[in-house]
């Protein structure tokens, strides 16, 4: 379903024309956007390798300078042959090699990269420091481009393209007030129980392929209590109308 | 071109950086606004303040930001240093590139009773005791060696002055953003109070740190 779809359905989910509109366009365009970058984060489901240059002599990069899109570390592999470089922390690292950081010592000519750490959404570091300029593949979770032209259809499953309309309807109702979000709250936990399964899905996959990184784990009783606390405290603390 | 937090080593490019202007532009639906000049019960300056608050909120939430700082040296007989400015908590701390250990005074006091003062190559990091904004290292240095900090911390803060517009913060987690800050202008006091909105962007919000905390880890 491309973006112009999607729009489509989202004014007709909210009984307008979709040829004059009350909802402005760039609205629920935005609104599809946020719902499909909050699908992707939650799920992980998103996956490219790209590859680096681990320079000689540098432990830690900023890793959104080399790969814009990063979201999220899955698998980094260097060296001839190749070999998996394993992910680790500082206690590891301090274990190993207590000058890892240090760029004149840290660097062997014998042995190739084995470890990388990344730390916050951009450090992303390796142990050992290559003597010369080696590459290496890594496969990441990735950020799409926002949809922009009618015509964009979203990388995530066709099948969960609907997901997108659903919570783009909570998205446009939510400065409306509890009365018209009590009507779309259901559909936010259908949102988050889709991604919630496509997540059980792409877990399942990452952990047979032993990836490093999984996603965000949404249980159905967060949602049920997120849903029902939603519109119990909204109406709770609706104000009263006028007159 | 502003880089995530002082000393780390590369920059953000800036297809990574969020320009506080296009958040400002997504709020206006939900703040029932066609331009920043239509804006009745809030100010611009109101909404660029609460978006700063909001990655502040997000930083001590998860420890999404996280930056190296390569700029303390040590000198022979002072035991205490100034943090990073924007630094929340230490992740790593190491002297002459050698890895120190966390510790608490109490421990430094029950291992020599004259820490504070014996001088040698240091073992050990502090906080406790020592107040904000400063780490302190025992034994005390006895040479300049440089102090290498990684630690987690908040960007550059988004001002009203416009010193900083841009928040560097992934694509994905901007709808927090929005949400905190539709939260706080329908909690403001006045004809645009709203708590049921405000409540209901709250909960959504933590969607947001809830996948944070899982990626990025907590804070502290």
């Amino acid at each position: 379903m491309n973006l112009a779809a999607l729009e489509k359905r989202v004014w007709e989910r909210l009984e307008q024309d979709p040829l004059a509109p009350v909802t402005p366009e760039p609205v629920v365009l935005h609104a599809l956007n946020q719902a499909y970058l909050t699908f992707v984060l939650l799920t992980l489901c998103l996956e490219k390798t790209a590859t680096i240059t681990l320079a000689a002599g540098k432990p830690i990069y900023g890793i959104r300078n080399l790969l814009p899109d990063y979201l999220r570390p899955l698998r980094v592999t260097s060296g001839d042959p190749v070999a998996r470089l394993r992910p680790c922390s500082f206690r590891d690292l301090d274990a190993l090699d207590t000058r890892w950081q240090d760029t004149n010592l840290s660097a062997n000519p014998v042995d190739p990269p084995s470890r990388y750490f990344t730390v916050g959404c951009n450090l992303f570091g390796v142990w050992r420091q290559p003597t010369a300029d080696v590459s290496a593949d890594v496969t990441y979770a990735y950020l799409p481009p926002p949809l922009a032209a009618g015509g964009d259809v979203p990388l995530t499953p066709e099948e969960y393209h609907e997901s997108l309309v659903k919570f783009a309807l909570v998205w446009v109702r939510l400065p409306e007030g509890a009365g018209e979000l009590a009507k779309v709250t259901p559909l936010l936990g259908e949102f988050l129980a889709d991604a919630a399964k496509l997540g059980g899905y792409v877990k399942a996959r990452s952990v047979a392929a032993a990836y490093d990184s999984l996603p965000f784990e949404i249980k159905a009783a967060d949602i049920s209590r997120l849903v029902k606390g939603i519109v119990a405290k909204g109406a709770a603390d609706a104000k009263p109308a006028a007159g | 071109m502003p880089s995530l937090l002082p000393g780390e080593s590369d920059a953000n490019p800036a297809s990574t950086l969020i320009a506080q202007t296009a958040i400002t532009a997504f709020l206006l639906a939900p703040l029932h606004s066609g331009t920043l000049g239509d804006l009745v019960m809030w100010t611009e300056c109101e909404l660029i303040q609460w978006i700063d608050a909001a990655v502040k909120k997000l930083a001590r939430t998860a420890g999404i930001f996280a930056g190296r700082s390569l700029d303390t040296v040590t000198a022979q007989g002072t035991a205490t240093y100034a943090l990073p400015a924007q630094h929340i908590s230490t992740l790593h701390a190491s002297y002459d590139a050698r890895p120190l250990r966390p510790a608490s005074t109490g421990e430094l006091a029950a291992r020599d009773s004259k820490w504070q003062t014996r001088q040698d190559s240091p073992q050990r990091w502090y906080q406790d005791a020592i107040g904000l904004g400063l780490i302190g290292l025992a034994p005390v240095p006895d040479d300049a060696q440089p102090l290498w900090i990684i630690y987690h911390g908040w960007p550059q803060t988004v001002d009203c002055a416009g010193a900083n517009t841009t928040v560097p913060l992934l694509a994905c987690l901007e709808p927090y953003i929005e949400l905190e800050v539709i939260a706080a202008a329908y909690t403001k006091e006045g004809d645009g109070y709203a708590p049921d909105i405000a409540q209901a962007a709250r909960s959504l919000a933590g969607i947001y740190e809830g996948a944070a905390r899982a990626y990025w880890g907590p804070v502290g």
